[in-house]
């Protein structure tokens, strides 16, 4: 997945929306009604990529030029750009350009040049949006429930169900989803066999025992990976919350929420799990675990492809949901993006980003989308297409998390979470890299969340 | 191992003993002991400064399936220059090129000039609150970017300059470390020459380029390759304020390379080694040759 933060970018999130989310209420207050007239007045000074001529008149003939930033980087970026490129090709009339600004994890570059963008006025007209972000952004994105209602394939009963968490903010949507990702386990089914164990873990009190049996010299049971994600994973399988209702208070240090982050620190204790302490503990990971230095660990589908390519057929594996506790239901984080669609641009143009966002959601891209990133298909109709029926049997381990999706949670939509985010990153590293109790660690990040939250 | 009449002179006792080894002997064994320890010590700081820059060469030109195996080789086990072309066309970096030296160059040159206008300033010339001032520009050197960007783009955003060399250059076309940097350096100038200069109508210009700036060069270097450097690797700014390739810098450019982790497929470690070659070996080069004058610029400024 792709929603992941550095500790030193949360700390200047930590900071910049601080100023930057009250620069952007403040800036938002002062011109919320005349966006339409905001568009064309001031876009040529601001001297965005998006072009206020082009946007005057969309029925007319002319091209509408539309900016849209993403944030996805390597081979990831290349895709997103042919993606766009043969919507440009297949829309004469839209040209949009799709420009890469730095990681949209939370607290990323793209975050920040957006918070800077919109507090100028000039933000772009659409860009790629982390799932945690929308409260963060809501008062300079523009709804799109209407566009959504009327819209021939993208009402939101098409889309796949969880798929639509983290796209809503008070009741309305503010962005399609995109790239989604959903945490998995993946685990060594060659070791598995070696050791008599049949199927793969469904709780987490399954999981630590055949963690146990797989360790051996030189193999660990199981690599949790270093990322708040899977603490916010664990309090939300353990059946607790990572906010109250009102979002006035921590609710990720109760006994409830504790239970799962508590066996998977007491697995760290115990030697028959290992995390890494890295800047890429994603990728650390993949390596372990194709190098049969690890039996299972933690993982995003996004990532299937590059974990085929890492184990290179030295051995079997497959994909499991990322377990449960035995008496709850599975209950998961989205990762991933969306795209959202920015208020300040004129209304002309509102149409055109509608068409881009529709077709990138369509049912046909969003599978070509799937097949090539390994990211989530986000429409039903995506289940009953030939060509992804295929691509499953395919690559089965791709239908896992296809299941998983429907557990998906809808994150606490509060500004403040990505500092509350932070506090559990820092909770969770405290924990595992120095022994501290993370029922400890988790409580004194409540504490902390408390006051950030002033509840 | 010859003897000189000086040593038989200044050393009668010691005449027997070659120079050489006169130099060593006085404190004895501890003096080994300790000089061995320095050379251990120097060796393992070269090894740890060496040693990534040795990876990066060897990663880039490695086929990417063994960065990810077991151990990080020492040693490539392929020369595939291929990465490099691969890296080179993975996005435009002739044009990331051009950018980066066109635009460190322009804010080196402005620094310099701006900051030796106002060290002069600071350093010769009598101004009422002149302390208070130094302080104030002292002071902006801890402002770190992040608490001001959102206002810095604004700025910018309102000139109408975002995604242009402007906003990538005028910026930073002051800088609070330049003018502390020199005024330091130009304190060590005698003010009595700048006095007798002034008496014999010399301007404050001229005295500034006809007596200061000559003698100040080891420390111009020194500053222009400190900020040149940190300009040529500057990720954020550049990142916030362009949008289109054809205003972006190296160090965006490497970002493209890699997405942050994860993703469809492995990240290609021997091609963003072979980008980071590009990006780090104009500094080494840069680094070799000014070495000398660089250290001698920072001797200087310590030296009051």
């Amino acid at each position: 997945m792709r929603s992941k933060h550095s500790r030193a970018r949360m700390t200047s999130i930590g900071a910049a929306a601080a100023a930057g989310a009250m620069l952007v209420a403040a800036c938002s207050s002062s011109h919320p009604s005349n966006s339409a007239s905001k568009g064309s007045a001031s876009a040529p000074a601001a001297g965005t990529t998006s072009s206020a001529a082009a946007g005057s008149t969309a029925a007319s003939g002319k091209v509408v030029k539309l900016s849209f930033w993403y944030g996805l980087g390597g081979n990831l970026g290349k895709t997103v750009v042919s993606f766009v490129d043969a919507f440009n090709q297949s829309h004469p009339n839209i040209q949009v350009n799709a420009t890469f600004q730095g990681s949209y994890s939370g607290g990323g570059p793209e975050q920040q040049k957006l918070l800077a963008a919109v507090a100028a006025g000039n933000p772009p007209d659409l860009a790629q949006m982390e799932v945690n972000s929308g409260p963060s952004f809501v008062q300079s994105l523009r709804p799109i429930t209407d566009l959504m209602n009327s819209s021939a394939d993208s009402k939101p009963s098409d889309f796949l169900p969880g798929v639509l968490a983290a796209t809503q903010v008070n009741g309305q949507y503010y962005g399609l989803p995109w790239n989604r990702s959903a945490p998995v386990i993946i685990y060594n089914k060659t070791m598995f066999d070696a050791h008599g164990i049949s199927s793969p873990p469904a709780t987490w009190q399954d999981l630590a025992a055949d963690a146990k049996k797989l360790t051996t010299a030189g193999v660990v049971g199981f690599e949790p990976v270093a990322q708040w994600w899977f603490t916010e994973a664990g309090v939300m399988s353990g059946g607790a919350q990572m906010l109250s209702d009102d979002l006035k208070s921590a609710k990720f240090a109760t006994p409830q929420a504790l239970v799962v982050p508590n066996i998977r620190q007491q697995m760290i204790k115990d030697g028959t799990a290992k995390p890494h302490n890295s800047k890429d503990p994603f990728g650390d990971t993949i390596a372990d675990f194709g190098n049969q230095k690890t039996a299972m660990a933690d993982m995003t589908n996004s990532s299937l492809s590059a974990i085929d390519a890492a184990v290179n057929g030295k051995f079997q594996w497959g994909v499991a949901t990322w377990p449960k506790v035995s008496g709850t239901k599975y209950a998961l984080p989205p990762g991933g993006a969306n795209i959202a669609m920015f208020k300040a641009m004129p209304d002309s143009k509102v149409q055109a980003a509608w068409t881009f966002m529709q077709w990138m959601d369509s049912t046909a891209e969003t599978v070509k989308w799937s097949e090539q990133t390994g990211y989530a298909p986000v429409k039903k109709a995506a289940l009953d297409d030939a060509d992804y029926k295929s691509f499953l049997s395919a690559h089965p381990q791709f239908s896992v998390p296809l299941q998983e999706l429907q557990y998906t949670v809808s994150p606490p939509a509060s500004p403040q979470y990505y500092g509350v985010l932070e506090y559990v990153q820092e909770a969770q590293t405290k924990a595992w890299f120095s022994g501290v109790s993370i029922g400890d660690t988790l409580a004194a990040a409540a504490k902390q969340t408390n006051q950030l939250l002033g509840g | 191992m010859t003897q000189t009449p000086a040593a038989a002179t200044t050393h009668p006792r010691r005449v027997d003993v070659p120079i050489v080894q006169r130099r060593r002997k006085p404190s004895g064994r501890g003096h080994v002991l300790r000089t061995t320890i320095f050379y251990i010590i120097m060796t393992l700081v070269v090894i740890g400064i060496l040693l990534p820059l040795w990876t990066m060469a060897v990663a880039s030109l490695s086929p990417v399936k063994s960065l990810y195996s077991n151990h990080v080789p020492l040693w490539p086990q392929s020369f595939r220059l291929s990465n490099f072309v691969d890296a080179w066309h993975a996005a435009p970096f002739g044009r990331y090129y051009l950018n980066s030296i066109f635009t460190t160059v322009a804010i080196v040159v402005l620094q310099l000039i701006t900051s030796s206008l106002a060290a002069y300033a600071f350093a010769f010339v009598r101004f009422k609150a002149a302390k208070a001032v130094f302080g104030l520009v002292v002071l902006a050197m801890f402002v770190p970017t992040q608490a001001v960007f959102v206002a810095s783009y604004i700025l910018i955003s309102d000139y109408g300059w975002i995604d242009s060399y402007q906003a990538l250059i005028i910026p930073f076309a002051a800088s609070a470390f330049g003018i502390f940097f020199l005024t330091q350096s130009f304190r060590s100038f005698p003010y009595e020459i700048i006095e007798s200069g002034r008496v014999d109508g010399c301007s404050h210009l001229r005295a500034l380029r006809s007596l200061v700036l000559p003698n100040a060069r080891p420390a111009l270097a020194t500053l222009a390759l400190i900020n040149g450097v940190f300009h040529f690797n500057y990720f954020f700014w550049p990142l916030i304020i362009t949008n289109s390739e054809s205003h972006r810098v190296l160090p965006v450019g490497l970002t493209t390379m890699a997405s942050e982790s994860g993703g469809d497929q492995l990240i290609q470690w021997n091609q963003v080694m072979a980008a980071d070659v590009f990006m780090v070996a104009p500094l080494i080069v840069l680094f070799a040759l000014a070495q000398r004058v660089m250290v001698r610029g920072v001797a200087r400024v310590g030296i009051r």
